[in-house]
């Protein structure tokens, strides 16, 4: 098995270029989504290296993980929907066993205490935060195909 | 080179606040000052690739006025809810876009004393030119009141801790706006009509202040 990638994969790789709506894997990414959910990703903030409880408290670290928000009529501001993104080193390289459990479960819970958008708008995302999904699992695998410098793959999880 | 957690936080202790207390918390450090009336806080957020080195992610504040919490976590409490909307502030601010400060610098990694103190200069001025006076302007909730009355709902949703509604309906109460009845009957019926699951939590509130 290959070791997770470290901070340079996830973050000079996958992360500038996902905080860049411009770059050509965003793009891609925005493509995908829109055909896979029929979904607009220029919609969601993003937020890297969550740690998310998915049981008790059990949690993972979603490496890019997309947030839409939805505010009503009295400016009340609620997660709407999520997209979790996971950067390994390989195509074959399997999920850690939280992030298995973590797929597997229905509902998420923010544990990091604050993170600031890296898109540099305005939102946040606080400890305690119950991030909703519809019932429909919105995982990418983000992956390279040597030794972490490029992203050569994109490929929704099932 | 291996730079881990105790380097960093040994670090983040450099950053001197005066009267200011740290607290190491997940993925943030929180410099925390305590009033008579309220609670201040300085939330420095960051990204953890130990032993490789670490990313300071942004600063951010928030004031918790212990009248208004109070109030909302004993609704809270009696209805035996456990709030979806995260912890929060009775206000806040994330610090994203304030003029002067050299944002490109959160995109290196802090991995030695130098980087460090690089990051540093820009997050000090961070709390100079936005964290302390945001303190000095918001310390009373007339203070509160007067500003945020002022925004469109978009940016007030962002500022006044969520649920945005049941903390309006309390600083409104508090400071006596002559609006409050108006807007309350307007926030319960608004979650009764869409039989929002939120609608016994805003009735109890509304049954609730009007003992305050």
């Amino acid at each position: 098995m290959q070791p997770e990638p470290y901070g340079g994969f996830e973050t000079d790789v996958c992360l500038t270029a996902f905080k860049n709506r411009s770059s050509a894997k965003y793009v891609e990414l925005k493509s995908k989504f829109q055909t896979d959910f029929g979904k607009n990703l220029d919609d969601y903030d993003m937020y890297s290296q969550v740690q998310l409880k998915y049981s008790g408290d059990d949690y993972f670290v979603a490496d890019q993980l997309f947030v839409k928000y939805k505010t009503d009529a009295l400016g009340r501001k609620v997660v709407d929907d999520i997209v979790v993104i996971e950067n390994k080193l390989s195509s074959t390289t399997p999920l850690t066993t939280p992030q298995s459990n973590a797929f597997n479960s229905t509902s998420l819970t923010v544990r990091s205490q604050n993170l600031p958008s890296q898109f540099g708008s305005n939102q946040n995302i606080t400890s305690g935060t119950v991030l909703n999904f519809s019932g429909t699992k919105q995982w990418y695998k983000v992956h390279d195909g040597s030794n972490g410098d490029a992203i050569s793959g994109i490929s929704k999880m099932q | 080179m291996v730079y881990n957690k105790a380097d960093f936080k040994k670090h983040i202790e450099t950053l001197q606040i005066a009267g200011f207390k740290i607290k190491d918390t997940v993925q943030a450090f929180l410099f925390i000052r305590k009033q008579h009336n309220r609670i201040e806080t300085i939330t420095i957020s960051y990204r953890d690739y130990a032993p490789h080195g670490f990313y300071i992610d942004g600063v951010s504040v928030d004031i918790y006025f212990e009248e208004v919490e109070n109030i909302l976590a004993l609704t809270n409490e009696k209805l035996n809810i456990r709030s979806r909307y995260g912890k929060t502030g009775t206000i806040q601010r994330v610090f994203t876009k304030l003029p002067d400060i050299n944002y490109s610098v959160f995109e290196s990694e802090i991995n030695n004393e130098s980087a460090f103190n690089q990051v540093a200069v820009e997050v000090e001025k961070i709390i100079r030119l936005g964290a302390l006076p945001f303190f000095e302007q918001f310390r009373t909730l007339q203070n509160v009141i007067e500003e945020s009355e002022k925004m469109v709902l978009e940016e007030m949703a962002n500022f006044i801790g969520q649920p945005l509604p049941q903390r309006r309906m309390i600083i409104k109460k508090l400071c006596k706006d002559p609006h409050f009845e108006e807007y309350a009957k307007m926030v319960v019926d608004f979650y009764e009509k869409e039989k929002d699951q939120d609608e016994p939590i805003v009735r109890q509130l509304y049954h609730d202040l009007k003992t305050v």
